[in-house]
């Protein structure tokens, strides 16, 4: 019984432990890795977010930035303190100016606002297909992002917006990259999950067998955008400011581009395309600041690190255009596996 | 599977070991410069910082700060806001006692709240947004440069002075720096210093031709001069204002200091600009010329821009600090700083309080352009200081 259980659960397990490791040994190396770690869980609550729209949907979108942008500041809104609020915010309604939420608060209540803007924009998004689709999530991140940016009274405009509390650690990124994977896992592995599964695989053969593709699609659609929120109001508070340029071309792409090269078909791939692409961009940044080998201080040119992604994508996308993972979760070790560890 | 999480906990630890093992030794003290090397804003913050090695060349040869030689560590934000935050991490596991950060509110405030988040004092190099400091950030945080309302408003008396009556504003809204400068000109221009012939915004990142604007300047007919705050895309759109044969004095604040970009607008006339002080080797201050003169020696070619006193004067104002506080304490030094009136520093006489951490009176060098060639013509203060608007 006990076997079976871990077995249904060993791809989301699996993963629970490897970033346990990952976590553990962050947390004791000296602050500055422990940084670019938390980072990269924060990437992966993005990613993972994404993932449970793009990867059980088949749907690619552009657009989830967005959703970032609207949980980042709806949480700010709520939790920064009222007094930068009278400097900063001028603009905002009374309820809100005046309100000081603890920051659990706050991210479950911005978590609902950006599912709330996914709910309305994702009515007639389902209803596109293919290419439609992506450009129709594009236009939406281009919405929102005009918007935040020349809204100064209540968004600060393009200057940034400080004074956020800083609560975000090694741990509390930890805590939410397994919570995002749990949310994940529990979706692609419920009823609506695998209807959605199957419209990917043959939207025809789905529709024919019953399943309500729009509205399965709306629901991971939700539900992805309060993760991906949730990945934007943990940036912000780990930075403790918030500039509506954070949420844009370039973390579209940098979200797209980890999800690709892991693979968008499973979640393990989610996770293994974060961790890679996070390594390579640290190890470059290393270069880039430059080691020293003897005498000789070596330093790569600056730019290298945007440059040697690019090159590790396509080599990637050659080799492997499934991605790393290729649709597969992990594997089972042979203790539980049946199929590999028979009984005597 | 298991190679790759064997990798993984391999290389944290490899990088990890090669970054935490350098600290500072007994007899220096280090300070940390949490700026851009690279990408768009590594210009601005080049001089500056450049400034801050001289005035740590001249600390060290008398003796150093507290007895303690000062020594510098940097790390790249790559001008992004983001990675300014590590940056400060980067360098204050190094030690530092004192971080630079960039010369910009947005992109270095993230460094600042880091820096102030450890209890370490974040100078930033020449941001001039008033927000940077108490308000903005937290009493640790102070810039060195001067505060758009100072610029505004000296540039509104300046012209005064010369008799002129009627301005015309050309505002650039390209970034927050440019529009605050035009802002609080007009604030203190209008309180009874002159009339507004006209106005117009243009956009110096995006506007590449301007026909509009110089029709509104025509239409100004009786305007005496042109204020300008352009930032760095600002001389073409001077060149094509006197390339309409409109040749009103244009006044500009301190972002358009500097000779560099004088080839794009040959044989400019009639052209004053505010700045901390002149770098064409006639700098009436003999404080001012010696940086001048030793950062030619240093480096091989004149400053680009006076921002390099920016730099220098940063330095010397927590040198001051630190010698009176008699500690590197944080929070101690600050309280130095707040108690600076009209200290004279190679920017100029600074002031700061437990309010402003940043100049808001500071005397500024108008210079002259004629036939393409600066000439310093005299250092002017603001009388009237304007009330700082967020």
């Amino acid at each position: 019984m006990a076997r079976h259980a871990i077995r249904l659960a060993w791809p989301f397990l699996s993963l629970a432990l490897l970033l346990l490791i990952v976590a553990a040994l962050g947390s004791l190396a000296p602050t500055v890795i422990q940084r670019v770690i938390t980072e990269a869980f924060i990437r992966l609550v993005m990613v993972i977010g994404l993932y449970l729209f793009v990867g059980n949907s088949g749907v690619l979108s552009f657009g989830h930035a967005a959703f970032m942008m609207t949980g980042a500041y709806g949480a700010a809104w709520l939790d920064i303190p009222v007094k930068s609020k009278k400097i900063f915010l001028k603009g905002l309604p009374n309820f809100l100016g005046q309100a000081e939420f603890p920051p659990w608060l706050a991210a479950l209540c911005a978590m609902g606002f950006s599912g709330l803007i996914a709910l309305i924009v994702g009515v007639p998004l389902v209803r596109l297909s293919g290419l439609a689709a992506s450009i129709g999530t594009f236009s939406v991140l281009v919405i929102v992002f005009v918007v935040y940016s020349n809204w100064n009274e209540v968004t600060n405009g393009t200057s940034s917006l400080i004074g956020l509390p800083i609560y975000v650690d090694l741990w509390v990124a930890y805590g939410c990259a397994v919570g995002a994977m749990l949310a994940a896992f529990l979706f692609q592995n419920s009823r609506l999950g695998l209807a959605l599964r199957a419209s990917r695989e043959d939207e025809v053969a789905a529709k024919a067998i019953g399943v309500n593709v729009p509205f399965s699609r709306l629901v991971a659609f939700v539900l992805s955008a309060a993760l991906v929120a949730l990945g934007g109001i943990l940036q912000a508070h780990f930075l403790g400011a918030l500039n509506v340029l954070q949420f844009y071309i370039g973390i579209t792409f940098i979200t797209i581009a980890m999800l690709v090269v892991g693979g968008t078909g499973s979640l393990a791939g989610a996770v293994i395309g974060t961790g890679a692409i996070s390594l390579v961009f640290e190890l470059l940044r290393q270069l880039e600041v430059g080691f020293t080998v003897g005498a000789t201080e070596i330093q790569l040119p600056p730019g290298l690190r945007e440059l040697g992604v690019a090159v590790i994508m396509i080599v990637i996308l050659i080799f492997r255009p499934a991605g790393l993972m290729a649709g597969r979760e992990i594997p089972l070790p042979g203790l539980f596996n049946p199929s590999t560890a028979r009984a005597p | 599977m298991r190679r790759l999480t064997a990798l993984l906990a391999g290389i944290s630890l490899a990088t990890g070991l090669g970054a935490g093992a350098v600290s500072a030794a007994d007899d220096e003290v280090i300070v940390g410069a949490a700026i851009a090397l690279s990408s768009i804003l590594a210009p601005y913050d080049d001089a500056p910082f450049k400034g801050a090695q001289l005035a740590i060349d001249d600390i060290n040869a008398k003796g150093g700060v507290l007895g303690k030689k000062i020594k510098v560590v940097t790390a790249d934000t790559k001008s992004d806001p983001a990675q300014g935050a590590n940056a400060a991490i980067a360098v204050i596991e190094q030690g530092a006692e004192l971080v630079l950060v960039t010369c910009d509110f947005d992109f270095g405030s993230p460094a600042a709240i880091t820096a102030q988040g450890k209890g370490k004092i974040a100078f930033s190099l020449c941001a001039g947004d008033p927000k940077f400091g108490v308000q903005g950030i937290g009493d640790l945080a102070f810039t060195m440069g001067n505060g758009t309302p100072n610029e505004g408003a000296t540039l509104a008396e300046w012209a005064a002075k010369r008799g002129w009556k009627k301005a015309f504003i050309l505002k650039d809204v390209q970034v927050e720096y440019t529009k605050s400068v035009a802002d609080y000109f007009k604030g203190r221009w209008l309180d009874g210093l002159g009339e507004v012939a006209g106005e117009d915004t243009v956009n110096g990142q995006t506007d590449t031709q301007v026909p509009g604007q110089i029709s509104s300047i025509k239409a100004a007919k009786d305007a005496e001069f042109i204020l300008f705050p352009g930032g760095p895309g600002g001389p073409p759109i001077i060149r094509q204002i006197r390339a309409a044969g409109i040749d009103l004095p244009i006044l500009m604040p301190n972002s358009l200091d500097g000779n560099y970009w004088i080839e794009a607008v040959p044989d400019l006339s009639n052209a004053f600009v505010l700045t901390m002080g002149s770098i064409y080797g006639d700098d009436p201050d003999p404080a001012v010329q010696a940086v001048m003169d030793k950062f030619k020696a240093k480096f091989g070619a004149p400053p680009v821009t006076s921002y390099v006193l920016s730099g220098y004067a940063i330095i010397e104002a927590w040198a001051k600090a630190v010698e009176r506080a008699g500690t590197f304490d944080g929070q101690k030094v600050a309280a130095e700083l707040e108690k600076f009136k009209d200290e004279p520093l190679v920017a100029g006489l600074t002031t700061f309080t437990d309010e402003w951490h940043i100049n808001l009176n500071r005397p500024m060098l108008v210079i002259e352009i004629q036939n393409g060639k600066h000439k310093a013509l005299e250092r002017t203060r603001v009388e009237k200081v304007p009330e700082v608007k967020f």
